[in-house]
């Protein structure tokens, strides 16, 4: 089976005043049908750059998408006319934004914007969008849909508000979601409710999602494949069985022991990875985690280490742990 | 699960656009709505004007010049013998018609110079920004007494001047909206499912950048006023017979030993409508600014 789609060797370069600063630096990888993939990393890692690049939407100035593929349905996006991807955003590949509570324009109503997609890409008259809506609105649990149709986006909380962007989203009944840390604005329980309507969406629908996250939960939870991201690189992919019981990269063992388990001792303390992200102006050589990875060696700080299989479907960057 | 839903009280249905709110809001607002209620008025009286004044603008008693108040003329007469009440009273047409077109074809102008410097950006953007910048060197009423002149008399010429100079400031104002708006995230969200740049345009950030707009509408009325009668007080606006306010403080600036009041209730009249705009303005300025502190404040 032929991935839904292909993203290769992506980079993504923004220009500064200190410089230029490589964003992502040639991330690939495959989504299926009906798959949740998950990249995993830091803030300032290059995940949302490479949600953002997949649809040509990085802002440009200052961003600039400098190579690579993101081929779909036959088609480069990143070579795709303007018409081309407008008839593909929102319609084939469907975005949700971090920001709920800016993410809705405040002076239109929440029917409006929800059945906006449906006005663009189906051609529905405004009546045909807004009775569309009112069941969207109705999937994603918000009561009393057809009463609050007409609300303006300050009339609703952060939560409801979110739910509407992925009313939106699933509007079109699109191929594929990206979901660009959709639930880090909200508490636990709602984010629970969010994530279990696109799971909802997979399982009926056949729909991929990417979801873009720092939180490691969230993905044991729900993700089937993982990538973990550090300084705009792949650095482990596997599924989220394997990266749980035997992670690989130094990087991804720091992650997860970074985070408390409910299996864990009581009296095990949590370690952190020691230093800081590393500077994106002025990268380290050879492998970018170097500067803080316990088990670094000269060959570490000389050649950055390619993806390497070291078990089925399960791909790691470093030069040590590759050796087993 | 559903008993839960079913206690949340269905909320009032009484989804307020801003338009409405703002409405509502500069109502509370004390001066705004003194100056609201003097609009009002004034526009009921150019509106009404035939049915109110006492005589025609025009009839001339050259038995009967400069009398100053009688009960036959409550305001007493000009130098030709014309009712001044009735003058003022078509006057107000003259006012309100340069204030209110001056303004809006200054702001269809600038408004749309200004979308299109803050959405295109980069040279078209810097060009027409040395434009607005090159006007700003010239002291208004200088700029449109000169085009005035150029253009030669006439009613007509006192807008087209006025929208000539009047434009920049709209520009500026709405290019800075523009440059604000379109960062964020809904703007965004509109690229992402599939919008074309024009409709984004449209429906996203037009409508959030009028704001400061309707602000300067409302001044900008009262300025177009005092412009029209500056400019017919110096002889190249309003051509006679005409009444326009400004111009009778000039015929009544002449006699202002003899028939203090000729001059002194036009002036009071320029004086009352160009406060009665601010006044709107301020309330205007007041209401949308905690509303856009609200929308935008928190991220």
């Amino acid at each position: 089976m032929t991935a839904r789609l292909q993203v290769r060797d992506l980079v993504v370069e923004y220009r500064t005043r200190d410089g230029v600063v490589r964003a992502v630096n040639g991330i690939s990888f495959d989504l299926h049908r009906g798959e949740i993939l998950a990249l995993v990393g830091e803030s300032g890692c290059g995940k949302s750059a490479t949600a953002l690049a997949m649809l040509r939407l990085i802002p440009d100035p200052p961003g600039r998408i400098v190579g690579g593929e993101v081929l779909f349905d036959g088609l480069d996006l990143l070579k795709a006319d303007d018409a081309q991807i407008r008839a593909v955003r929102g319609n084939r590949i469907a975005m949700i934004f971090q920001e709920p509570m800016t993410s809705l324009n405040p002076v239109h109503t929440i029917g409006d914007q929800v059945g906006e997609p449906l006005r663009l890409h189906r051609r529905l008259t405004r009546p045909a969008a807004i009775a569309r809506s009112i069941a969207l609105l109705g999937t994603v649990n918000i009561p009393h849909a057809e009463a609050r149709i007409g609300d303006y986006p300050h009339q609703f909380s952060g939560g409801m508000r979110q739910r509407a962007m992925m009313a939106m989203g699933m509007a079109c009944v699109p191929d594929i979601i990206v979901a660009d840390e959709p639930t880090t604005a909200l508490d636990v329980t709602v984010q629970a409710q969010l994530l279990d309507l696109l799971k909802h969406q997979v399982d009926t629908h056949g729909t991929s999602i990417l979801l873009i996250t720092h939180n490691l939960g969230v993905v044991a939870r729900y993700a089937d494949r993982v990538n973990v991201i550090y300084a705009g690189r792949v650095v482990e992919a596997a599924s989220a069985d394997a990266l749980y019981a035997r992670p690989t990269h130094p990087y991804t063992i720091g992650l997860l022991r970074s985070v408390p388990r409910l299996d864990q001792p009581a009296t095990e303390t949590l370690a952190p990875i020691e230093g800081q992200p590393p500077d994106p102006l002025d990268l380290p050589a050879g492998c970018p985690f170097h500067p803080r990875c316990p088990l670094a060696t000269a060959q570490c700080r000389r050649e950055p280490p390619p993806l390497r299989a070291v078990g089925d479907a399960h791909h790691v960057a470093c030069w040590v742990a590759a050796h087993g | 699960m559903s008993e839960v839903v079913g206690a949340t009280p269905a909320r009032p249905a009484a989804g307020r656009s801003p338009l409405m709110s703002l409405v509502l809001a500069v109502g509370r607002h004390r001066l705004a709505s003194v100056g609201l209620v003097v609009v009002a008025l004034l526009s009921l009286v150019a509106l009404l004007a035939p049915l109110l004044a006492p005589y025609s603008p025009y009839e001339q008693d050259l038995y009967n010049v400069l009398s100053g108040p009688s009960p036959a003329h409550w305001l007493g007469t000009d130098n030709v013998g014309r009712d001044l009440l009735s003058r003022l009273i078509y006057g107000t047409r003259i006012s309100l018609f340069v204030g209110i077109v001056g303004t809006l074809l200054s702001a269809a102008v600038g408004v749309t110079v200004g979308l299109i410097a803050g959405a295109r950006g980069g040279l078209v953007d810097a060009i027409i920004m040395r434009i607005t910048d090159a006007f700003l060197c010239f002291p208004p009423l200088i700029f449109i007494l000169a085009m005035s002149a150029a253009l030669g008399p006439g009613i007509h010429n006192v807008i087209l001047s006025f929208a000539l100079f009047g434009w920049t400031g709209f520009a500026r104002i709405i290019r800075g909206q523009v440059l604000l708006v379109r960062e964020l995230p809904y703007v965004e969200a509109a690229r992402s499912i599939g919008m074309s740049p024009l409709r984004i345009m449209w429906r996203h950030i037009l409508p959030n950048t009028l704001a400061p707009i309707i602000v300067a509408v409302s001044i900008s009325i009262g300025l177009a006023i005092l412009v029209e009668s500056g400019v017919s007080f110096l002889g190249l606006g309003v051509q006679p017979p005409t009444a326009s306010w400004g111009k009778e403080l000039r015929v009544g600036f002449t006699y202002i030993e003899t028939v203090p009041l000729f001059s002194i209730v036009p002036g009071l009249l320029i004086a009352l409508a160009v406060i009665a705009f601010n006044f709107i303005g301020d309330g205007l300025r007041d209401a949308l600014d905690p509303r856009l502190r609200g929308a935008m404040g928190r991220s």
